[in-house]
């Protein structure tokens, strides 16, 4: 099989590489012919790892002591194959963790490759290990830059730069990507948990160029459910899955990957576009605001321009009762509003 | 083929005229459309579980027809409260169009907070 290796870089940390790998991930294992892995390259912060340590009640034993694990191959400068990899099943797909115990102390000095070209041998046997029988391969590289990410960057297929929409996250992004751009791999940026859309035209408007894949809109959902147990159904109808399913069909119609994302997520409120307006709020908060809206709009609208509505409303209980309807719909969308503040 | 076009466009033409001379319905049509989006959704995403038998239900048709039998539902239950009877004088039922548009969508999101509160399916 010939693998697909996407490489996810970042040019500052948190700006969500971890999740976004798992959500892309998740999605592609579910498609027809994609196997797909995400080998956990951010050895010393390991948030992939680490949502392994949760999935399984909390083990600290991720991977089986005989078993290679990512931080092996660069501790014992593995240059050659292997088939004894320390891959372990998530949802729909695997992993390649960083480390076998998730609280392993690693020795900065033994670890980290001393050339980018050593760098570039380690994670060439790794690559070539997992090609065989993986259509993606995705590489969760750590934040910043140094040999390690300059050598996944060479190896892959794509580079994906996640930044966010801050000035601070687009000038570390141009920083790395300037320093990546020494190598032919094609890189594209993708801006995640984008706020401040007020207007549907700055969804689209948000694609800068030919190497933007556009913008992932903020989700409350995501942040609020992050490590929960209601992750996963949470995020599977959530606007951020169907965000980043646009985006990949974005790089697929861009470079020809082969597969495309299903985006069968439905809007409660029609219109995905104008959901990400409300990107602030979650989703059954979403549901309330817009449809209290309506009440209230059809509510006031009704009781206040009928004619002659102060006579009929003492006789007439529909227009009173319209009317509280009304008011009370209002007060359910101005309530989440004052809830949950824009942050 | 003349025929036919001219067959559709004098019953385009009617619907149009209808729509344009009744606000109302026309309200109707587009709410009830809402509705039965927000139902489909709903028991899509909160109460029935996903097994891929749930494509009517998304069409377009499938939730104005929803939302249809669930807004003409409310009208009777509206018509009877202020009338008294079953639904059957029409300029009263147009009178009523709005508030059960009102209505419908409300118990809707009651209904909808009684599944959010109450817990969704596991």
């Amino acid at each position: 099989m010939n693998a697909t290796i996407i490489n996810i870089v970042s040019g500052k940390g948190g700006t969500g590489k971890t999740l976004l790998s798992c959500v892309l991930a998740d999605m592609l294992g579910n498609s027809p012919d994609a196997k797909t892995i995400v080998v956990d390259l951010d050895v010393f912060v390991r948030g992939l790892t680490s949502l392994l340590y949760f999935h399984r009640d909390e083990k600290l034993h991720i991977v089986e002591k005989d078993k290679l694990t990512v931080s092996d191959y660069f501790v014992r400068k593995i240059f050659h194959l292997s088939k004894n990899l320390g891959i372990v099943k998530y949802r729909s797909f695997d992993v390649l963790p960083a480390v076998h115990r998730i609280d392993q102390k690693l020795n900065f000095q033994d670890l980290a490759p001393n050339t980018k070209s050593e760098a570039k041998e380690i994670l060439s046997a790794l690559i070539r290990s997992l090609s065989s029988e993986y259509r993606y391969i995705i590489l969760d590289s750590r934040a910043g830059y140094d040999e390690l990410v300059a050598a996944t960057h060479e190896l892959s297929t794509i580079s994906v730069c996640v930044e966010e929409q801050d000035q601070i996250s687009k000038v570390t992004s141009d920083n790395l990507i300037a320093q990546l751009s020494e190598d032919s791999t094609p890189i594209f940026r993708l801006t995640n948990k984008a706020r401040g859309i007020n207007t549907l035209k700055d969804i689209d408007q948000e694609f800068r160029g030919v190497t933007d894949l556009g913008i992932i809109p903020f989700d409350m959902d995501i942040l609020n459910n992050f490590g929960t147990t209601t992750f996963w159904e949470t995020t599977g109808r959530s606007l951020y899955r169907w965000a980043l399913a646009r985006a990949w069909n974005v790089l697929n119609a861009k470079i020809q990957l082969g597969t495309m994302l299903d985006l069968p997520r439905q809007s409660p409120i029609i219109s995905e576009k104008a959901e990400t307006i409300l990107g602030f709020l979650g989703l059954k908060e979403r549901i309330f605001f817009a449809y209290g809206l309506l009440i209230a709009v059809f509510g006031f609208t009704y009781t206040i321009l009928g004619r002659d509505f102060l006579s009929i409303m003492g006789q007439d209980p529909t227009r009173l009762a319209t009317s509280i309807l009304g008011l009370l719909g209002l007060t359910m969308a101005i309530g989440v509003i004052l809830k949950k503040p824009r942050r | 083929m003349a025929a036919t076009d001219e067959v559709k466009d004098a019953v385009a033409k009617q619907i149009i005229d209808y729509l344009k001379a009744t606000p109302q319905a026309l309200a109707f049509l587009v709410m009830a459309f809402a509705s039965g989006h927000l139902w489909a959704y709903v028991i899509t995403n909160f109460v029935k579980e996903k097994k891929g038998g749930n494509k009517e239900i998304r069409s377009i048709i499938g939730r104005l027809s929803l939302g249809l039998v669930w807004l003409a539902s409310n009208l009777v239950v509206v018509y009877g409260f202020v009338h008294h009877s079953w639904p059957r004088d029409y300029a009263k039922i147009i009178d009523l169009i709005i508030p059960t548009i009102v209505l419908g969508l409300f118990i809707q999101l009651i209904v909808l907070a009684g599944i959010v509160i109450f817990g969704e399916r596991p």
